[in-house]
């Protein structure tokens, strides 16, 4: 069960990191589109959920 | 020496020297070895610790393609080159759902190529030699490319006074002497270092560009006005391509053998934890700085055509050196850096076709044969492998370069096997196989007829043909799987 919570957990985001929300030319924030600022924070975000997700949900040593 | 060379003769030399040691290093494994086995030199005992396994982890994810493509991808692309970063972070999230449970079942039954495990857990003939051959032609492509990329970079480094043939063939012969040497021991070594000088040449590059010319204020002052259409977001198509180039990523990029096969290394299963932890962060200092390099050259250099646009990062690195940011010592970095990132790709591959001719093919009809002479013969046909795909990489006509761009495409097709066979008990090999077959056709038959010039899209709505085929691949085997199941009713 956990593994389907994991794989609905990792594609979810991975899913949300398409910048789907955005259909016009808007103003540049930091130098940045803010439809590839949010690709890139989503992106920022995806690595941290992974990284949460490997220390929550890894089987530890001893099931091994 | 041409006057076009890319580095100076000291710079040369200097490279020369740091290619002949990862020959010294391939020995250094060679005595390290503890037994004459298959997992001794395929998977370096499986003794593989945290910092040596992240690194080769890192080193064969990166290719020489992250560090040259890439850049050109973003520079073509704009903004929408974003999507790489995603498709690498993507293949690290596949890990962490499949690569605990194929690891301890690696440890308990031994496994030593991906096919063992679908042997293991169909053990259906036909599915693992299918399987196995998907592999092999997604290696074979992998190693074919980068062979080529090293040719080219021979000939840019030197300014042509080392022939393109000449390149190809000295720095294989080094990577096919190293590697049989130590098998998977020294290839990891190497690609320890060798990751390490990729990572600190990326870092460099991008540290460097945003100091001499200010990152992506720099790029949209220089941009959006004289290009705004790469600010403009994706189309429908587009995000559907975003979509399907995250998955390809996802289920595609994941299940490189190679790959596969380091999972199996890991001395622990902390250790491995710990390696894909950090692997999570790799694309966002790497891919993403890349990009960052490409939007740079559009920026500096608005009107290159493709093939020069292939060369962006080169023509970033030449002006920093016009400006005196750099000098003739980072440019012999980078050009380490990927000529240790192709390096570290074709290595491995190379080791792990060599693994999946020995053990999944040869082993299987010759089985009577003991450990120690599959290993000699594993050796031996890492020489054959690699006298082939040099011979290839240097006579092969661009049109046939056109059909062996298919790789992920095909690989894609194992990802039910993988997935749902580790996930689920239910599943039957009959319908895992046909589910395979139909994906694979398809895929090959859009991908080909596209190729050939046939008025086929490759990308029906912005998906790959392998994402369809995966889907195809995916609906055939639920299918099937209930027809058993009326019919046993």
């Amino acid at each position: 069960m956990y593994r389907t919570k994991v794989f609905f957990i990792v594609f979810t985001t991975l899913v949300l990191t398409v910048p789907w929300w955005f259909f016009d030319k808007s103003e540049a924030i930091f130098g940045l589109p803010v439809w590839a600022l949010y690709s890139i924070i989503t992106a920022i975000v995806f690595s941290v959920v992974l990284s949460a997700v490997l220390q929550i949900y890894w089987p530890k040593e001893n099931d091994e | 020496m041409n006057d076009t060379a890319l580095l100076s003769q000291n710079g040369i030399v200097f490279l020369c020297i740091y290619i002949l040691s990862l020959i010294l290093i391939g020995w250094f494994g060679k005595k390290a070895r503890k037994k004459n086995t298959l997992s001794d030199f395929y998977l370096a005992g499986r003794g593989m610790g945290m910092i040596v396994l992240f690194l080769t982890l890192y080193a064969t994810q990166y290719s020489g393609n992250t560090l040259v493509g890439f850049a050109g991808r973003a520079y073509r692309e704009g903004y929408q080159a974003l999507v790489l970063v995603t498709m690498l972070s993507a293949a690290v999230g596949a890990f962490v759902i499949y690569a605990p449970k194929l690891y301890l079942l690696s440890k308990k039954y031994k496994f030593i190529t991906p096919a063992d495990y679908l042997k293991y857990r169909f053990n259906h003939k036909n599915l693992t030699f299918f399987a196995a051959a998907l592999c092999l032609m997604a290696l074979a492509n992998y190693i074919l490319t980068n062979l080529k990329a090293i040719g080219f970079i021979v000939v840019a480094v030197t300014g042509g006074a080392i022939p393109f043939a000449y390149g190809i063939i000295a720095l294989s012969l080094v990577m096919v002497i190293y590697e049989t040497l130590g098998g998977m021991r020294s290839v990891a070594w190497t690609d320890a270092i060798q990751g390490t000088i990729l990572m600190i040449g990326v870092v460099t590059i991008f540290i460097t560009i945003n100091i001499e010319y200010g990152g992506f204020g720099f790029i949209y002052e220089r941009l959006s006005t004289a290009q705004p259409e790469k600010f403009m977001p994706p189309t429908l198509d587009q995000k559907l391509n975003w979509f399907s180039t995250i998955c390809l990523g996802f289920f595609g990029i994941s299940l490189y053998p190679h790959a596969i096969q380091r999972i199996y290394s890991a001395n622990s299963i902390f250790t491995l934890k710990r390696s894909i932890q950090v692997m999570s962060f790799m694309p966002l200092i790497t891919t993403l700085f890349m990009v960052v390099v490409g939007l740079t050259a559009l920026a500096l250099f608005p009107n290159l055509n493709r093939a020069e646009s292939e060369g962006a990062t080169l023509l970033v690195l030449q002006n920093l050196a016009q400006r005196g940011a750099i000098g003739d010592g980072m440019m012999v970095l980078f050009l380490s850096a990927t000529i240790a990132a192709i390096m570290s790709t074709v290595d491995s591959a190379l080791l792990s076709m060599s693994s999946i001719i020995t053990k999944d093919f040869y082993s299987h009809y010759r089985p009577e044969i003991k450990e120690e002479r599959l290993t000699q013969i594993g050796k031996i046909i890492s020489w054959c492998i690699m006298a082939i795909a040099v011979y290839l990489a240097i006579v092969l006509p661009q049109t046939i370069w056109r059909l062996l761009e298919i790789k992920l495409e095909l690989l894609i097709q194992i990802a039910p096997p993988i997935f749902l066979g580790l996930f689920n008990n239910q599943i039957k090999a009959k319908s895992i196989f046909y589910g395979m077959l139909v994906g694979t056709l398809f895929a090959l038959g859009v991908m080909i007829s596209n190729k050939l010039g046939v008025d086929v899209s490759a990308k029906p709505w912005g998906i790959h043909a392998g994402v369809w085929g995966l889907l195809i691949n995916i609906i055939t085997v639920f299918v099937l799987e209930r027809i058993n199941k009326i019919n046993t009713k």
